[in-house]
């Protein structure tokens, strides 16, 4: 599994659709059911995978299931 | 939809969903005072629940003037409830601060600060005169920050541990975002084009 699918995984679970409706491209402007509570339990969920909190930029940086793939990549690589 | 508003008079906006309008400090305090028990809904607000007598939540609207301070009750149009409330604090170079308090559970991820906000920010722009309105939700108010995002603000920075997060009593980030009048004409043009 690479790590972009892991992300439409996370954006799935949290936003209770099936894996095969969430695209890599997907965005919160544009993904349909990605709203403010989905958002949240987005980020929880990927705080949840990472093991520890997301720092304030990170969050910010969280627009797309591509964003989301990145900070699991700069997990893998650096650890943290 | 917006009627005309002349300064110091009550605001009146429409949106699909939606009426906005302005709140005299005893209305807001009649209908929200019993949400300053509820921690989930004072929590997004960046504020203690279960803290606030009568008196010290009523000094958070008494200086609303529909001049400066704009307190608008959000009501849905289906049934007249008041559902949550819109804060603008407006300085005298016209930069208008907004906070959104939505009280009623059931409102929440149904889109109403996408729709109540779009149009609250027309009216500062258009006829308040507004030229940057901004907020700065703290970094673990992930609902916040979605809403500032998906409506187009620039994240300006991040204020290191600016404050103290309710629940957890600990230091918490802030973010800052903005609008500027031209950037929100310009985005408004590309939905219309759309």
């Amino acid at each position: 599994m690479t790590l972009l699918d892991e992300a439409r995984m996370i954006v799935a679970s949290a936003l209770e659709r099936p894996l095969e409706d969430v695209a890599p491209d997907d965005a919160l402007e544009s993904a349909p059911g990605w709203d403010s509570l989905g958002h949240m339990r987005i980020i929880l969920g990927l705080e949840a995978r990472l093991v520890r909190m997301l720092e304030a930029h990170e969050i910010v940086g969280i627009k797309s299931v591509s964003d989301i793939a990145a900070l699991l990549q700069r997990q893998s690589t650096t650890g943290n | 939809m917006t009627t005309e508003w002349k300064v110091g008079r009550p605001v009146r906006l429409e949106t699909s969903r939606f009426q906005i309008s302005s709140l005299t400090p005893l209305q807001a305090l009649w209908h929200t005072y019993p949400w300053t028990f509820d921690s989930e809904v004072m929590h997004s607000f960046g504020l203690p629940a279960g803290t606030w007598t009568r008196r010290s939540w009523y000094r958070r609207f008494r200086k609303s003037n529909n001049r400066r301070k704009f307190v608008l009750g959000i009501r849905a149009k289906h049934d007249n409830e008041l559902i949550g409330l819109e804060i603008a604090n407006v300085n005298s170079a016209g930069v208008a601060a907004l906070s959104v308090l939505i009280g009623h559970r059931d409102w929440w991820g149904k889109g109403v600060v996408q729709e109540v906000r779009s149009a609250v920010i027309d009216f500062l722009f258009d006829q308040v005169g507004c030229s940057r309105v901004w907020g700065t939700p703290s970094s673990r108010n992930f609902p916040s920050i979605f809403n500032y995002q998906k409506l187009g603000f620039t994240c300006e920075g991040i204020l290191r541990q600016h404050g103290l997060d309710p629940a957890t009593k600990q230091h918490v980030d802030f973010v800052i975002f903005s609008m500027l009048r031209r950037d929100w004409k310009r985005k408004c043009g590309e939905r219309v084009a759309a």
